[in-house]
């Protein structure tokens, strides 16, 4: 799903291949799909925004929708880099997770985390969940210049 | 006698010798110091006595000699001549013999009076005869005998007279008077002090006129009215010091002498033997207390050092071994008590090793759980969303595709997916509510109560349910746990009233032994008593699935808050009759209670 990278409004950072499914079609059905780069660990994604052999600016898309538990470089540890990074600080971030244990949940708010979604066993409810938050996100928030 | 008992041996002993030796003593001193006291008492009457009559029969001899010696010159010519005639030739010859007498008797003045009481010649050059006759010579018609008269003052001096009266004639009775000075005689009071002691004293006097000598001069007489007596008296000087004093009469004279012993000089040496003894009973007691003590000391030395030790033991402190120098009792003790504190330490050491094992057991299993809630939590559901999302896919972009038989069982894939789902939540709750710590605080239950009753009441059905809660009482605890317990009650209650016309809920409360008792009571299907044991278990059922939707865990959850919080909970209802639920939490802020589920 490689799209041209200005372009880029969501960053769907998800190692679960039917999640990643799920949440495109949830997307796709509010034509919300088109602009959205998906990165299948944390190194692929800290990768992506701050294009680490590039060395250039990080490039900002309008979200970052993260599953906490990732390969390599798991979820807390890229919002940490996200928040703790003078350029990036204002990226928004919304995890989008199954944990809906209490430890994780205040750390990610300690992290700075913008939003957080436990994502519904239910597929009726998880569409609305996921879709909810990219119209949120993309039409209807204002973000900084 | 408690202060006794709290004292510890090291002083009971030298406290209990000193106390013995003092009462020993002191007693002996005392009876020693009365029978002491009582016989120089009666050794002074003794010599009281003695003096006393020795005195007055001396001054009876004196008097007696004076009458003899008057008899004498009575009887002589010149005198019987001088006064049968009075005639005044004779005057300066018997004026001569008078003045030779008187200066053989050491009087003071003779005087020689007529029948008639007129004064026919004295020695005294300054004259000064009594104008009247002394009594003694005027007792009656008849010739008087020789009488002693009492004292009388001249100046500084004390004087008697010894009259003696003289036939002259038939009828005539002249009167040949003498008169001395008895203070005229220190030697005589010098002579009372070498015979019974420079304490005395010896008073003569003539108590009518209350006229007193101590034989040197005029002197007080007692303060009180003396007479004669057989045994002593007592009275005080007038200086204040108590005298013994023996009162007697002196032989031929209407005086009195008495004999004084300054009471304090009669019992000084017995109070001076009091006085040595109470120190001496003082010493040895201090001295029999100190011996004790260095004696209890070595005994108790060691038995301090065991008693210290095994308080320590006993409050849990570790106690070096004690020092065993002794092969007695005490010896045997400190090493007796050696072993023991041996023992001890090393079961205490392994119950420590012990409880360090568990605990890192316990911290492990807890890590574990929290791993595997976390797995369950997270990777459980990944699959079971990817289950039901497909089947979803399925339905929504192939439904021409698909038979109604296919879409059915699509249907009860997805069913099944969510049910999973749920089952899964409720486990991770149960799980949870077992882990979080408890933060007690002050709950408003009423309000919490009505909160969650407007919600689920009015909110889930149709047919609205006719929800009452009673005024509540405030119970401590854990909000959002307690909560949980309330809103699996109410949940219960509705889900069991679906098909009750009309639904009927109703919440009371009340207080009993310090603890908030909480019930909710409904009018649905009940249950039979005979499983009331299954209710609270997990995963337990009393109905069908398909009748009573839910995952069987609300029950469990509740019984675990509750309990955690050092509450109960118990139920009871019929068939077709209802069921009444209840739960009891903390009525007031003692959160010191076990928590035995923590680890759990």
């Amino acid at each position: 799903m490689m799209i041209v990278a200005d372009e880029v409004e969501i960053l769907l950072v998800e190692d679960n291949a039917n999640d990643v499914e799920l949440t495109l079609r949830a997307l796709r059905k509010n034509r919300l799909a088109n602009r959205v780069h998906v990165a299948r660990d944390g190194e692929q994604a800290l990768d992506f925004l701050f294009g680490e052999e590039s060395g250039g600016p990080p490039r900002l898309p309008k979200v970052v929708l993260l599953d906490l538990k990732l390969p390599k470089v798991d979820g807390l540890e890229v919002l940490r880099r996200i928040k703790g990074d003078e350029r990036t600080r204002r990226l928004p971030v919304v995890v989008l997770t199954s944990s809906r244990e209490e430890p994780d949940i205040a750390r990610c708010y300690d992290l700075g985390v913008n939003s957080y979604i436990v994502k519904p066993v239910d597929f009726e409810r998880f569409v609305p969940a996921v879709t909810q938050a990219g119209l949120y996100w993309l039409l209807l928030n204002q973000p900084p210049h | 006698v408690v202060w006794w008992r709290r004292l510890s041996i090291a002083a009971k002993l030298p406290l209990g010798v000193g106390t013995l030796l003092l009462v020993v003593l002191g007693g002996m001193t005392v009876v020693v110091y009365v029978a002491e006291r009582r016989g120089a008492i009666e050794l002074a009457t003794e010599r009281l006595n003695r003096a006393g009559l020795q005195f007055a029969v001396g001054l009876g001899g004196l008097t007696d000699q004076r009458v003899r010696g008057l008899t004498e010159l009575s009887r002589t010519p010149l005198v019987r001549q001088f006064l049968a005639s009075g005639s005044a030739a004779l005057a300066d010859e018997v004026a001569d013999s008078l003045r030779a007498h008187a200066r053989t008797a050491g009087a003071d003045a003779i005087e020689l009076w007529s029948p008639a009481g007129r004064r026919l010649l004295t020695t005294d050059v300054e004259a000064l005869a009594p104008r009247r006759l002394p009594e003694s010579a005027l007792a009656d018609g008849t010739i008087p005998r020789p009488g002693v008269s009492g004292f009388e003052r001249r100046g500084d001096r004390l004087l008697y007279t010894v009259a003696l009266p003289v036939r002259v004639g038939s009828d005539g009775r002249a009167m040949i008077v003498e008169r001395h000075a008895l203070d005229n005689s220190p030697e005589e009071a010098a002579a009372v002090s070498q015979v019974v002691g420079s304490d005395a004293r010896m008073l003569v006097g003539s108590p009518g006129a209350g006229r007193w000598t101590d034989l040197a001069g005029p002197v007080p007489g007692p303060p009180i009215e003396v007479s004669a007596s057989p045994s002593p008296i007592e009275y005080e000087r007038s200086q204040g010091d108590p005298v013994l004093a023996r009162v007697l009469e002196v032989p031929g004279t209407p005086w009195l002498l008495v004999m004084e012993f300054g009471r304090a000089s009669v019992v000084a040496p017995a109070q001076r033997f009091l006085r040595r003894s109470v120190l001496l009973a003082l010493v040895l007691a201090v001295g029999g207390a100190g011996a004790a003590w260095l004696l209890s000391r070595g005994i108790s030395g060691g038995l301090q050092q065991v008693t210290r030790a095994a308080e320590a033991l006993a409050a849990g402190r570790d106690v070096a071994p004690i020092a065993v120098a002794r092969a007695d009792e005490v010896g045997r003790l400190g090493a007796s008590f050696n072993a023991m504190a041996r023992q001890v330490a090393d079961s205490r050491h392994a119950l420590e090793l012990r409880v360090a094992d568990r605990t890192a057991a316990l911290e492990a299993a807890n890590r574990e759980l929290e791993a595997f809630s976390y797995s369950v939590s997270h990777d459980l559901r990944a699959p079971l969303r990817a289950v039901d999302g497909f089947a979803a896919v399925l339905v929504e972009d192939h439904a021409e595709e698909l038979s109604s038989d296919a879409r059915r069982c699509v249907g009860l894939i997805r069913n099944s997916a969510q049910q999973m789902g749920q089952l899964i939540d409720d486990l991770l709750t149960f799980s949870r509510l077992g882990r979080q710590p408890l933060i007690h605080t002050r709950i408003d239950m009423d309000a919490l109560v009505r909160g969650i009753v407007a919600e689920s009441c009015a909110g889930r059905r149709r047919d609205p349910a006719e929800c009452t809660v009673d005024p509540l009482p405030p119970a401590w605890g854990e909000p959002s746990m307690v909560k949980q317990v309330v809103t699996n009650y109410i949940e219960n209650a509705l889900k069991f009233t679906a098909a009750a016309r009309p639904a009927e809920i109703r919440v009371t409360g009340r207080v009993a032994d310090g603890a908030a008792v909480y019930t909710v009571r409904d009018n649905g299907v009940g249950f039979d008593m005979r499983y009331v044991d299954k209710l609270f278990g997990v995963f337990q059922r009393l109905h069908a699935a398909e009748e009573y939707p839910g995952t069987g865990v609300g029950l469990a959850i509740v019984k675990r808050v509750v309990e955690r919080h050092g509450g109960r909970v118990w139920a009871e209802g019929a068939p077709g009759r209802g069921a009444a639920f209840h739960f009891t939490l903390p009525g007031s802020n003692h959160s010191e209670h076990t928590d035995p589920s923590t680890m759990a």
